[in-house]
C-alpha cells in the first residue's frame, strides 16, 4: 500500500512536471542567449557571424541592461594608447589586477581577458562603434575607453544599438519581455532553456548551447541578503533595472559552482531632494572634503575618493553604513567657478563648474532633506547632523590645524587636497555606498564553459559578463577602469567563439 | 547548423500587410488606450491580434501602419523628453507602453520621474 501511494505521488509529479510545461510554442535554434545586454549580444553576434542561428531571450522591454548606460571599457595595447603613447603593457597590467584582488581571482581568465583587450576594441570597431581614451583619476592608467556617441544614442546605449542592429542583420532572433525561467537538462548537459512572454506563452526553446548573460542580481534584495555580505536596504542599486540573478540561479539549480558573490560599490549622496548623479553627489566627491561618520569622528583619507569602490568600502564599514562629507562656502565657490578636481565618469567630467550647485543644495534644503544639511558654526552643523558636538569640534579644530600645516599627521592626506574649512557657512553631506552592479557568480573555464560542483564543463553551458566568478577578490578592480564591460564584450565574443567550434 | 530565417509565409505576410495599408497620420491625442482609440476608428480587432487574442503583437504589425519609429517620434517632440527617440534603447517593444486596452504606462518614468503631455 505504502508502495502503491508512493509510485502514485511519483506518476502525478512526473505527469505534472510535463504539463506544468505543456509550451505553448517550440523553438528549434543552433544558440539561445539568455540575456541581450553587452556580454549577450556578443556572443550572439559573433556566433551569428559563424553562421549560427541564434535567439535571445530578454527580460526587460529593450536591450542592453547596464550596458546600455555604463560609459567605457578597459583595453590595455590599444589603438588608441598607441597614438595617446601610452605606455602600459599588457603584462604590467596583467600583474597589477592580480596584485590589486590579492591573487584570489583566476589568473588564466584574466591573463586570456588583458591579452585579448585591444583586439576587442578593434572587433567593437570593425561594429561601427568609436571610443576616446580617458583616465578616471589620478590614481589609475590611461585605459578607460570611453564610448562615443553615435546617431543620437548616447554612452553605452551607442554600443549596444550597434551591436543590435548588427546582429539583426546576421539574422539573431529577439524576443523582449520573454525571460529565461529554467535550463533543459539531464545527464550533465544543457539543451535548451524554458521562457515565458509577457502574455504569459510558455515557451521552449531547444539549442546545442546556452549563453547565460543575466547580468547578476543587484536589483533582487533577497540574493543580496542571501549571497553577499552587504546589507541589501544600505546598499541600494544604481538603475531600477529587474536584474535578479536569474542567470545564476538557473545554472544554481542544475549543479553549477559559483564563487566571490558581491557588489560593485561606489559612493553615492543619499537623502530627499538629492538628484542622483549630478551637482550635490560630484560635491561629495571631492578630494578636499572632511569626512566623519556618525560618532563625529573623522576615519579615512579623503582622497579615497579617487577610487569609487574603495571610498565606498571605507564608508560601507562605518556604523550605519554612512558618513558625512562636510565642506564650506569656499569649497562651494571653487566647484563653481573653477571647477570640480574629481568628477562622476564622463557624466560630470572633472573641472566642470557645478554652475547649479548652489541651487541644487537650496532646493534640497527646503525640502527639509535628511542629507543635506547647512549651519553657520561646527557646534551648529553637529546638531544639525546628530553627532556629539565636542567630538565632532575636535576632529573638525584638528583637521583644519593638519590643512593650514600642510601635512595630515592623521591618515596622511596628500597636501594638494588639504584646504581649512574656515569660509562662511559649513555644508553637510550625507553619503552612503551604492552599487553599479553585482560582481561574482558563475565559475566559468577560459572557454566560458559553466562548471559543476566537481569542476568540470557542463556541456551546452556558457555564461559572461559580470555574473561569472573568479574576476575580483573583494572589490572590483576599479585600477583597470572599465573593467567588467570589457569582461562582457570578451567573454561574450568567447562564449560565441567556443560555442562555433563546439557545434560545426 | 538551421539558418534563422523568416519563412516564405510570414515574409508574404508583412508584405501584403505593407502594400495593402495605405500609412494613417495618427493624433498623437491617440496615445491613450490604443484599443479604445482603434475600435473608434473602426479598425478591426483582428488587425492587432490577428487570430489569436494571446499572442504577442510584434512592433512590425503596428508599424504597418504607423510607419516607423521615426515618424512616430516627430509627434511627441514637444515634450521634454521624447518617448520615442531614446538615446539609450532601439526597437523597444511598442506594446511594453502602449498596453491596449490599459492606460498607457511609460516604463521611462522608472528613472526620469514623470515624462507626460501637459
Ligand atoms: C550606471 C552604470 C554605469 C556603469 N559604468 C561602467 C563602466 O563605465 N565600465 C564598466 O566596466 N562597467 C560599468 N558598469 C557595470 C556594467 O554593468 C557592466 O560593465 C556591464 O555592462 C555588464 O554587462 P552584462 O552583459 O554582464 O550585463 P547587462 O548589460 O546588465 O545585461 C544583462 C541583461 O540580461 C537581462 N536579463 C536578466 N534576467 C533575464 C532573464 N531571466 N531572461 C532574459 N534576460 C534577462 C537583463 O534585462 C539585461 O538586459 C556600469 C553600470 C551602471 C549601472
Amino acid at each position: 500500500m505504502k508502495t502503491h501511494t508512493k509510485l502514485m505521488t511519483f506518476t502525478i509529479a512526473i505527469l505534472m512536471s510535463t504539463c506544468s510545461y505543456a509550451a505553448d510554442k517550440i523553438i528549434s535554434t543552433d544558440v539561445v542567449v539568455v540575456g541581450g545586454g553587452s556580454t549577450g549580444l556578443s556572443a550572439a553576434l559573433t556566433a551569428a557571424q559563424g553562421g549560427a542561428s541564434v535567439v535571445v531571450l530578454e527580460k526587460n522591454p529593450y536591450l542592453g541592461g547596464s550596458s546600455a548606460f555604463a560609459e567605457g571599457l578597459f583595453a590595455v595595447e590599444s589603438e588608441y594608447q598607441r597614438a595617446a603613447s601610452h605606455g602600459l603593457t599588457k603584462d604590467e597590467a596583467f600583474k597589477h589586477i592580480i596584485e590589486f584582488n590579492h591573487n584570489k581571482i583566476d589568473n588564466s581568465l584574466i591573463r586570456n581577458y588583458v591579452n585579448k583587450s585591444a583586439d576587442n576594441i578593434a572587433w567593437l570597431n570593425e561594429q561601427g562603434i568609436d571610443f576616446r581614451l580617458i583616465q578616471i583619476s589620478p590614481e589609475e592608467p590611461r585605459v578607460w575607453h570611453i564610448i562615443e556617441d553615435r546617431e543620437h544614442f548616447i554612452h553605452g546605449g551607442a554600443l549596444i544599438t550597434a551591436l543590435q542592429q548588427k546582429a539583426k542583420k546576421a539574422g539573431v532572433k529577439f524576443l523582449l519581455r520573454t525571460p529565461a525561467k529554467k535550463l533543459i537538462y539531464s545527464d550533465n548537459k544543457v539543451t535548451g532553456v524554458e521562457a515565458e512572454d509577457h502574455k504569459g506563452n510558455k515557451i521552449v526553446i531547444k539549442a546545442e548551447a546556452v549563453v547565460i548573460a543575466t547580468g547578476g542580481f543587484g536589483n533582487s534584495k533577497k540574493k543580496i541578503a542571501e549571497w553577499t555580505e552587504y546589507n541589501p536596504e544600505t546598499f541600494l542599486p544604481a538603475l531600477p533595472l529587474n536584474k535578479t540573478g536569474d542567470g545564476i540561479q538557473m545554472a544554481k539549480d542544475i549543479g553549477a559552482k559559483t564563487e566571490g558573490e558581491g557588489l560593485m560599490v561606489y559612493l553615492a549622496a543619499r537623502g530627499a531632494g538629492i538628484i542622483p548623479m549630478q551637482g550635490i553627489n560630484a560635491m561629495s566627491w571631492q578630494p578636499t572634503n572632511l569626512w566623519v561618520n556618525n560618532s563625529g569622528e573623522r576615519f579615512t583619507n579623503e582622497a579615497v575618493a579617487f577610487s569609487f569602490g574603495k571610498a565606498a568600502n571605507s564608508v560601507g564599514r562605518q556604523h550605519g553604513n554612512m558618513a558625512w562629507a562636510i565642506f564650506d562656502d569656499a569649497s562651494v565657490d571653487y566647484a563653481t567657478h573653477k571647477g570640480i578636481d574629481q568628477g562622476i565618469g564622463v557624466i560630470v567630467p572633472t573641472t566642470t563648474k557645478l554652475t547649479g550647485l548652489r541651487t541644487e543644495i537650496d532646493n534640497a534644503l527646503a525640502v527639509n532633506s535628511d542629507g543635506v544639511k547647512t549651519a553657520s558654526s561646527i557646534e551648529a552643523l553637529a546638531k544639525e547632523i546628530g553627532v556629539p558636538v565636542d567630538t565632532l569640534k575636535k576632529n573638525f579644530n584638528d583637521y583644519n590645524s593638519y590643512s593650514e600645516n600642510g601635512y595630515d599627521a592623521q591618515f596622511v592626506k596628500d597636501h594638494k587636497w588639504l584646504r581649512p574649512l574656515n569660509h562662511g557657512n559649513l555644508y553637510a553631506i550625507k553619503i552612503m555606498p551604492n552599487h553599479f552592479t553585482s560582481i561574482g557568480g558563475l565559475n566559468i573555464n577560459t572557454k566560458m564553459q559553466v562548471l559543476n560542483q566537481d569542476n568540470q564543463p557542463i556541456t551546452g553551458l556558457y555564461a559572461g559578463g559580470v555574473e561569472v566568478g573568479g574576476l575580483y577578490g573583494d572589490t572590483y578592480t576599479l585600477w583597470a577602469s572599465g573593467h567588467a564591460y570589457g569582461f562582457a564584450i570578451h567573454s561574450g565574443r568567447t562564449a560565441g567563439t567556443s560555442i562555433l567550434k563546439e557545434i560545426k | 547548423m538551421k539558418k534563422n530565417k523568416p519563412s516564405f509565409k510570414q515574409l508574404l505576410a508583412v508584405g501584403l500587410v505593407v502594400l495593402t495599408s495605405t500609412l494613417i497620420p495618427i493624433s498623437p491625442s491617440y496615445a491613450y488606450d490604443l484599443g479604445k482609440t482603434h475600435k473608434d476608428q473602426s479598425i478591426e480587432c483582428t488587425s492587432c491580434h490577428e487570430d489569436n487574442k494571446k499572442a504577442i503583437i510584434p512592433n512590425e504589425r503596428c508599424l504597418s501602419c504607423h510607419e516607423s519609429y521615426t515618424e512616430i517620434s516627430k509627434q511627441t517632440s514637444d515634450m521634454h523628453l521624447n518617448p520615442h527617440m531614446s538615446p539609450h534603447f532601439l526597437d523597444v517593444d511598442c506594446t511594453s507602453c502602449h498596453q491596449g486596452h490599459k492606460v498607457i504606462k511609460n516604463f521611462c518614468q522608472d528613472c526620469h520621474g514623470p515624462v507626460a503631455r501637459h
